[in-house]
This record gives structure tokens, sequence and C-alpha cells, in this order.
């Protein structure tokens, strides 16, 4: 008995990734905060060494639209991303152009 | 975003305009991207957010429509050089701003809320233990600073 299913990989890799998901649910959303903070966080990063300080709330615009984009792809394909992690991303990206228009800061934007 | 006196009337009208006009952008453009590419999900199927989208789009035409009536009355005002009569003594024509945009701040959290920490009960748990950590750090910060030990 195997540990777990290989996936079928005849019929292109959106099927191989969508089995992938069934078996593990959690696939999406880790793969969204990956996307998110990949961008959060190098962008912070590379600021704050580029000009000495890091606007915070512009990068999690920058990193929420990002997120949108990813989600917004696999949105077209049945299985791989659900509702409700959509709507998610959608609110979290508007948080965040709350927060960055209504911070005080001088952005580089 | 601008830089000035801390939370200024014109600084916050701004800021709420740009936050409507970008949530309008973000729903719109999420809900055309699904539409022209015939996605099997698509946040138009949540009628919450649906919802949501159709109100700030209203108040946003409500904004619209004020702010054209108030530029006009301003700008169609006079003022007359001999009778104080004719000058406006109250900021009344620019106080339309915060009104309108107390609407789009309650449903923009209101969704958040509820899209972000669900309907449930077992979250109220997690706000509250949060709420009370924010009180006891600021007691020990009032108390601290009293006795002139600020961390």
């Amino acid at each position: 008995m195997s540990l777990y299913d290989l996936p079928n990989a005849t019929s292109g890799i959106d099927a191989m990734v969508v089995q992938t998901l069934t078996s593990v649910p959690s696939f999406t959303p880790l793969l969204l905060f990956f996307v998110f903070f990949l961008v959060f966080l190098t962008g912070t990063a590379r600021q704050k060494a580029r000009t000495g300080n890091a606007d915070f709330p512009q990068w999690s615009v920058v990193a929420s639209i990002s997120t949108l984009m990813v989600a917004l792809i696999l949105s077209t394909i049945t299985g791989l991303i659900q509702l409700d992690y959509l709507v998610i991303v959608v609110v979290v990206t508007i948080f965040s152009g709350v927060w960055f228009f209504l911070d005080q800061k001088q952005s580089e934007v | 975003m601008i830089k000035g006196k801390q939370g200024s009337q014109i600084q916050w009208t701004v800021s709420w305009v740009m936050i409507a006009l970008f949530t309008v952008a973000i729903i719109t453009f999420a809900v055309s991207f699904a539409s022209d590419n015939e996605s099997p999900v698509t946040i138009s199927n949540d009628p919450e957010l649906s919802s949501f989208s159709t109100k700030i789009n209203t108040e946003l035409g409500a904004f619209s429509l004020n702010g054209t009536a108030t530029s006009g009355s301003i700008l169609n005002s006079t003022i007359s050089p001999t009778s104080a009569s004719g000058t406006l003594t109250t900021l009344n024509p620019f106080s339309l701003t915060f009104g309108n945009f107390i609407g789009v701040s309650k449903n923009i959290l209101e969704v958040g809320y509820s899209k972000i920490f669900g309907n449930n009960q077992g979250f109220q748990i997690f706000l509250s233990t949060f709420i009370i950590m924010i009180g006891i750090i600021t007691a020990l910060l009032i108390w601290k600073t009293f006795r002139g030990q600020p961390d």
C-alpha cells in the first residue's frame, strides 16, 4: 500500500494541482500566504536597506494586490480556490488600501 | 500620503474618497476578470460582498452629487463689499464630507469583520482576549507614566 496516491499526470498540470488540493485542502491558502509574505517581507526589507525606512502600508497594498492577481488566476479553474478564500483576499486588499490611504507617512508612490 | 497637519479635514476627505474609489475599483476588477474569463469562482456569487459593492457605489454617487451641489453653491455665492450679510459665517457648505463617509467606513468595517472573522461565536473569545490584553497594556503604560518610569 502506498503512502499516498500519485496524481494522474496525463490530463495536464492543472488536474494534478486539483488532485493535490483534494488531498491537502490547505494548499491554496498557504500558497496565497506565501505570495503575500514573499512580496511584503522582501519589499519592506529592500526598502529599508535602500532608504533606511520601510513603508509597511504601501507594501501591504502591493502584496495584497499581487495575492489578488494570483487568486483571480486560480479562480479560472474549478476546484483550485474556494469562494471564501477569494472573498477574504479581496477584503484584505480593501483593508490594506484603508491602511495605506489613512497613513500619515509620505510614501514613495 | 499627504504630509502636513495631522488629520486635517481635507486630508481625511481625500483619504476616504480614495478608499471608496479603490474599493470600487478592486471589486469591479475582480468581477470583470471573472466574467471575462468565465471563472467558476467569482466574488459576485457572494451575496454579502455584492450588496457591499452596491452600497459603496450608491454612497460614492451620493457624495458626487452632494459635492457638485456644494461646490456650485460656493462658486455661485457672492459677498457684498458694503455689508457683512453675504459673508459665510459658518462652514455649512463644507460639512457634507464627513457625514457622507461615515456610511462608507461603517460598511467597510462590517464587511471586513464578517468576512475575515466570520459570524460564529467562537471567534469572540479571541477578540475579547485581544481587547483585554490591550487594556492591560494601556493600564500598565498609564501606571508607569504616572510613576515616572515609562518604557
